[in-house]
Parts: structure tokens; C-alpha cells; sequence
């Protein structure tokens, strides 16, 4: 089920009533939030669940086998942890694996092999890749991690257990969530707070706005400059590339905003998974501020274990380029996403050691007088969007070779298609610079003319109606593909 | 919780008024489809002619000319999957149906279906037609679910009432004085193309049954091919021309219906057509003529 659907309209209430309805009985709470989430999850296609559950269990007994008492084991407990342990991640990575990479790499390896005058014959087969398999593959394998390095206890509670895996609202596209945050949750009774009920609708809002307006009205443009970018002028694929940018930003972002509102709804809160990117004054505060959910997991899983920062320059460069690689295939089977994390880890090595970029410190945000950095940030960002966007590295390095050739002849007036995104884009850039310093998007209480609740709804009727009438035609999120 | 959930209403209430208010109004609004249906229901019991079809019928086809108690049911990118549904559903209240035309060629049996091209206009054979394909929920239910969709039929309806079609249902405002030469660049040129073998088998498979439904029913059935302009041909997939012909044949010989290809009939030339493939209102008085005889000397 998509959040944009009508279905989700309707499930939404239901699953919220119940729930507060059951508010005394915390068992049978969490049991409705697993069976809401299967719901969920299985609107899509309920063979799905079969693998959400072995997911599920295989993390859930890893857990269970990690705090087993050592005397009832016949070898050393750090022997058998450690075996534990490494059957989870190889049943986990290789149903992530099967389902997501094996066309890729059979693919890649059938092409090898011509490489050297050798035919192999590797069997198709057509695989359908489960929707946020590699959000709740890694979510399990965090749990497993934590429970091995003894940061939190295993869990007892099954049904606490699977409902921190499926929980419905960011079961499909995230924020990867980690079991020492929403586990403790889950085991105490709620409290339905109005304020962050509230809070939540907000977000709801915020995000509908993103996603419907911004990205799916982005989207209409950057289809049709990708359809024919060849015969495109400067102006055009300039533009595609900076809606492309706003697109999967405002996609992503926006399916963020309302899982986390939604979580709100039912007294749980989420992590924060974007921190306003875009104002980013350089590569490295960018990817602090991006997807934060997955770059902190891979910092806290790979990263670090790898040796961080205290392996000398070095290794550390290569410590970023390994991380940066794996993000760029957590996120598809194409040589493409490889590239795209392999410019990123550059970007970010060259302005770390060459340019030895200043810390920026993501709690700051940027002013007036970052703006010439925050430009730069985004371009360099920007360009490895296109990279992303590509069905091929061909294909990414045509548009950006039309691109810059082109440049010489630029023409604004040239512009066929996305002016509206664009008006959309500048009018998000701008409520976003208003709202930067607030903690939460439409938090009006803070100015003085939004101490009256009336002003304060004219606004949420203003946003909701631009929702309902400027959206865009009806897009699937972008990282439910991944 | 109490004070959250009255809130809520009080905020959702007046919103979702408003909304109902805006769809109400949208869909009392006149418009093609509607007309057709309303029209249909009050007068098909003298109908003996049902022309059905997509644009290319829609402004060829002039019922006043074809016969006297001939009406169109053709519409724009109107599908034969519809043009099948409409038969079923308005044949019920016509006793008198003898004849019934249907456009089959180049820009139809490819088509894909409406849902993935303009789904907007699936919306109005649901509101207006009763063609519920879909669920009463889905996003096909509203007309408010597409805005420019709205826009659009709020500025037919300032200019021209919302209705573009003659009180026999044939699309008038395509008129020769409103010919634009540029509709005839190469650039210009509408290409139906062949996008995949499931959707042509899909298209094929209505018009089987519409050609089955008539044979059953002892109606006389021709499938057209309206004239186009020689631009259109020149930038036409022969091989794509030809599986039309052949499909059309074969579905002719298997039900005993009739075809009748005026694609490249040379009594027609440039000034006749709109744009490429589209015939003006002048050159669509000349068609519907030639059509009455043909038909009028094949009806048993």
C-alpha cells in the first residue's frame, strides 16, 4: 500500500482507532501494529511477507541464540557468537542478494566470461524485487550487530520483535531504524500526546506537499528531457538535471515525512532521515544531512569497523570509498549506482584531504553568506543525480557530455518544458530557508502572527489545497525500487 | 485524544465540504460523454445506426448524413474496449439497431489503454457512462483527482459550453476555416506506434467480440478505416498498415462482417484534413457520403 492511495486513507483511521483503542493492553497494541503492517506490506503482493518473516525470525532467533548462556554450549560462546552471527548476515544478504542482485550479477559475469572468449550460459530468471527489502534487511541486521556487541539486550517479545521490523510506516522506504530506538519503544505503553499528534499531521502535510506537488510535478519534466535529451539545448538538460535534483529529494524526503508523522500518530518516534541537504556548504555536511538513517548505519556497521578515521589518510581514504561503493549498490543492481557512490567517495576524499574542507557542524545551519558554498555543494551534488538517473553510465555520460557542449549556446528562453517544477522548486527552497531554523517543517507557533490558530490554519488549508489541486501526475516513490 | 480527533474534524470537515462542493460542480457541468449518455437514453429506441470509434470517427462520421436515425458514440481516444462497452450497454435500449460502424485501424488496434495514457478520460466513461472498470474509490471516481483535466473542461465549458459534439454526437469543431497548414509538418505528424504485442492482442480481442456480439445479434457491422492525409501514410510503419488490414480481414471472415478501408483513397487531399489524420468538417460531409453509399449497398 502507497501512502499516496486512496486505500491509506482509509487504513490509516482504522489502524489509528484501533490502536488507541487497545491503548490499556500493550500486547494486544503491538500486535495490532504487526497486523496492520502485514496488511501493508501485503497490499502489494502478500507472497512478500513470506520473506518479511524469515527476515524476521532468522533476527529474532540470532538474538535469542547471542544471549545464550555459554555453559549450555558445546564450543567457546565467542566462537559460536560469532557463527551466529555470521549465519544471520549470509541468509539475510542472500535473500537480498538473490532477489536484488543476481540478475546484475549474472548478467555482469556472463559478460566476464565473453570477455575472454568464453561462453556461460547463467539462467535468467525473472525475479520481482520485494518492495523495501533492502530498508528492512539492514534494519534486522542492525539488531543482530547491536545485540552481538552487547550495545542493547535481545528481545524476548516475538510479536515486539517482528512489529519492530514490519512497523508499517517505515517499513517500505525507511528511515532504516535502529533497534535501540524504536525497540524500547514499542516495549512501553504509549501516551497519546496532542502535540505530537499534531506534530505528526504537520509532517503528513509537509511531506504529501513534497512528494505530490515538488516531486511528481519534477517528475513529469525530467521523463520527457530524459526521453529526448539528445536534441535537447543547454537550458533544458541544465533544468532536467536541477529537477531531477528536487525530485528524488522531495521523493524521498517526503516519503520520510510522513513515516515519521505517522509514527508520531501512534506515539512512536522515528529518526530523523533529512536534514535539509541542499543547504549543505559541502560534501561532507551534505552526507551528514542526507539519508541520515543509512549513512549512519553504514558509518556504524562498516565504517567504523573498517577503522573510521584513525587508520591514517590512506586508509581512511579507502575506508570512504568502501562505504561509498556499498551505498551506491545498496540502492540498485547497476553499474550506474556504483558510479554514483564512487564520485561521491571522491568528492568527498579531495575535499577532505586536498582541500581540507572545515568541519561544518549540521546543528548550524547556513546563512546569507554560505550561499556561495551551498551553491557549489549542490552543483557537485547535482551532477552525480544525473549519474544516478541514468539507465546507463552511457547514457550519464551523453547527457552531461550534451550538457556542457551545449553550454556555450545557453538560452533560458530556450526552455520548453518544467517551468512549473520550477516554481514549484524556487517555492520549496524558499519555505524551506524560512523554516531552517525550526525544529519540525510548519512549526508556526514561533512567529508571532502564528500565535493565532486562525492564521495558523490558513496556512495548513493553503498547503493542503496546493497539495490537492497542483500535484503532479501520480508517480511511485523512487526508493521503493530499492 | 477528544480534543486531537475534534480538531481534526473541525479542520477536515469544512476542507472536505469544499471539495465535495468543487466536484459536484465539476461534474454538473455539461460535457461530451454526458450529453451522449442522457441523448442515448431518451432516444435510442429510433436508433438504427450506432457509429462508434476514436477521434478519427468522432469528427469523420456525421450521422445526419450517414442516415436518419444514425448517432455517434464515437469520442476522442476513445478505446475499442469502450467502443465494446458502449454497444453492450446502449444496444439494450435500441430495438431498432440494424447497423453499427466501428473505426478499426492504425491509430486504435495499437493503442494502449486509456489508464496509462490519459486516465483522465477514463474518469468520464465512469461518471457519465457507467463503465465502472474500476472500483467507486479508485482515483478514476473524481473528476477533482486530475486538476488540469478540470481546467481544461472548465475552459471548454466558458467557451463553448462544454459540448463539441452536434446534437447527433459528431465532433464539429474541427472546421476547414480553422485549418492550420503547420498541422501538417513532418514534426507534426501523429505516429500511432506499435508499442507491444499484449496490448494489440488486447485490442484484437475486442474487436473479436464486437464483431461476435454483432454476428449473435444479427447486426450488420463494418469496421472502417478513415481517410488520411498522405503525410500520415508517408510516416506510417507499412508492415504496421498491413497487420492492420490483415487483422481487420480476418476478423471480417471469422463473423461475417464488413471492411471498408478508405486510407488511402485518393478522392481525398490535403485540404480535406484538419492535420494529418483528421478530416475537417467539409471533408467529413464528403466521407460520410461516400460511406452511406457503401454501406447502403452492402446492408442486407
Amino acid at each position: 500500500m502507497s501512502f499516496v492511495s486512496i486505500a491509506f486513507l482509509f487504513f490509516l483511521p482504522i489502524v489509528f482507532s484501533f490502536y488507541w483503542l487497545l491503548q490499556r493492553q500493550l500486547r494486544l497494541q503491538n500486535l495490532c501494529v504487526l497486523l496492520a503492517s502485514y496488511v501493508f506490506y501485503g497490499w502489494w503482493d502478500w507472497r512478500f511477507l513470506v520473506l518479511i518473516i524469515i527476515t524476521s525470525a532468522s533476527s529474532y532467533f540470532s538474538g535469542l541464540l547471542l544471549t545464550k548462556d555459554s555453559k549450555h554450549l558445546p564450543f567457546s560462546s565467542r566462537a559460536f557468537r560469532r557463527w551466529v552471527v555470521f549465519g544471520n548476515i549470509c541468509l539475510n544478504i542472500g535473500i537480498l542478494g538473490f532477489f536484488k542482485y543476481y540478475g546484475f550479477f549474472a548478467e555482469n559475469l556472463v559478460a566476464l566470461f565473453s570477455l575472454v572468449d568464453c561462453s556461460l550460459d547463467a539462467p535468467t530468471l525473472n525475479i520481482i524485487l520485494p518492495v523495501g527489502i533492502s530498508f528492512y534487511t539492514f534494519q534486522s541486521l542492525s539488531y543482530t550487530f547491536d545485540v552481538y556487541r552487547e550495545k542493547i539486550p535481545a528481545t524476548r517479545d516475538v510479536i515486539v520483535f517482528f512489529a519492530f521490523i514490519a512497523f508499517f510506516p517505515q517499513l517500505v522506504a525507511g528511515p532504516i531504524e535502529r533497534a535501540a530506538n524504536l525497540l524500547p519503544q514499542m516495549l512501553q505503553k504509549r501516551v497519546f500526546v496532542y502535540s505530537d499528534a499534531v506534530d505528526g499531521l504537520k509532517r503528513i502535510l509537509w511531506g504529501f506537499f513534497k512528494k505530490m506537488v515538488v516531486a511528481d510535478n519534477c517528475a513529469i519534466a525530467v521523463n520527457a528531457i530524459w526521453a529526448d535529451y539528445t536534441d535537447a539545448g543547454a537550458a533544458t538538460l541544465l533544468v532536467g538535471m536541477v529537477l531531477f535534483t528536487f525530485q528524488i529529494y522531495c521523493d524521498f524526503s517526503g516519503y520520510s515525512d510522513i513515516a515519521i508523522g505517522t509514527a508520531k500518530l501512534f506515539g512512536i518516534r522515528l529518526m530523523e532521515n533529512f536534514s535539509l541537504p541542499y543547504f549543505s556548504r559541502s560534501m561532507g555536511e551534505f552526507w551528514r544531512r542526507w539519508h541520515i538513517s543509512l549513512m549512519t548505519w553504514l558509518r556504524d556497521y562498516v565504517y567504523i569497523p573498517l577503522g573510521g578515521s584513525r587508520v591514517g589518510k590512506w586508509r581512511t581514504a579507502v575506508n570512504i570509498i568502501v562505504v561509498f561503493l556499498l551505498s551506491g549498490l545498496w540502492h540498485g543492481a547497476n553499474w550506474t549506482f556504483v558510479a554514483w557512490g564512487g564520485y561521491n567517495a571522491l568528492l568527498l576524499v579531495v575535499s577532505r584531504f586536498l582541500l581540507s574542507s572545515r568541519s561544518t557542524d549540521v546543528k548550524n545551519c547556513a546563512t546569507w553568506r554560505d550561499i556561495p558554498s551551498v551553491l557549489m555543494t549542490f552543483i557537485l551534488v547535482a551532477l552525480g543525480w544525473v549519474v544516478f538517473r541514468s539507465v546507463s553510465i552511457t547514457e550519464a555520460c551523453d547527457y552531461l557530455s550534451c550538457m556542457f557542449v551545449a553550454l556555450a549556446q545557453f538560452n533560458i528562453g530556450s526552455l520548453a518544458v518544467g517551468k512549473v517544477a520550477l516554481f514549484y522548486c524556487a517555492l520549496l527552497v524558499a519555505l524551506e530557508w524560512i523554516q531552517r531554523h525550526e525544529p519540525c517543517p510548519l512549526c508556526l507557533e514561533k512567529y508571532r502572527w502564528g500565535r493565532y490558530s486562525l492564521a495558523r490554519w490558513v496556512v495548513y488549508y493553503v498547503v493542503f489545497f496546493l497539495t490537492f489541486f497542483c500535484k503532479g501526475e501520480e508517480q511511485t516513490f523512487i526508493y521503493f525500487q530499492f | 485524544m477528544r480534543k486531537f480527533l475534534f480538531r481534526l474534524c473541525l479542520f477536515v470537515i469544512p476542507a472536505l465540504i469544499l471539495l465535495m462542493a468543487a466536484e459536484l460542480f465539476m461534474r454538473s457541468l455539461p460535457n461530451t460523454y454526458k450529453y451522449k449518455d442522457e441523448w442515448m437514453r431518451a432516444n435510442a429506441h429510433s436508433v438504427s445506426t450506432l457509429l462508434l470509434g476514436n477521434s478519427h470517427g468522432y469528427f469523420a462520421l456525421r450521422p445526419s448524413i450517414i442516415g436518419d436515425s444514425t448517432f455517434s458514440l464515437c469520442n476522442v481516444s476513445q478505446r475499442l474496449e469502450h467502443d465494446f462497452f458502449l454497444l453492450k450497454r446502449y444496444s439494450a435500449l435500441c430495438p431498432n439497431l440494424r447497423r453499427v460502424v466501428v473505426v478499426a485501424d492504425n491509430s486504435n488496434l495499437f493503442d494502449v489503454p486509456m489508464e496509462e495514457e490519459e486516465p483522465y478520460r477514463v474518469t468520464y466513461y465512469q461518471l457519465y457512462m457507467g463503465y465502472d472498470a474500476h472500483p467507486q474509490l479508485s482515483e478514476y471516481a473524481f473528476e477533482l483527482a486530475n486538476t488540469p483535466s478540470a481546467i481544461q473542461k472548465i475552459k471548454s465549458f466558458i467557451a463553448d459550453g462544454g459540448i463539441t459534439c452536434d446534437s447527433l454526437g459528431w465532433g464539429r469543431n474541427y472546421r476547414a476555416e480553422d485549418r492550420d497548414p503547420r498541422n501538417f509538418l513532418p514534426e507534426n505528424v501523429r505516429e500511432h506506434r506499435f508499442v507491444n504485442w499484449q496490448y494489440t492482442m488486447r485490442n484484437r480481442c475486442y474487436m473479436d467480440s464486437i464483431a461476435y456480439w454483432c454476428q449473435k445479434k444479427n447486426i450488420d457491422l463494418f469496421f472502417i478505416q478513415t481517410p488520411v492525409s498522405s503525410a500520415y501514410t508517408q510516416k506510417a510503419n507499412p508492415r504496421q498498415l498491413r497487420l492492420v488490414n490483415h487483422m481487420v480481414d480476418s476478423c471480417c471472415n471469422a463473423y461475417g462482417a464488413y471492411h471498408l478501408n478508405f486510407s488511402c483513397d485518393e478522392r481525398f487531399s490535403d485540404s480535406d484534413f484538419y492535420d494529418t489524420d483528421h478530416l475537417t468538417d467539409i471533408g467529413a460531409s464528403n466521407f460520410s457520403k461516400l460511406l452511406r453509399q457503401s454501406i447502403d449497398s452492402l446492408s442486407h
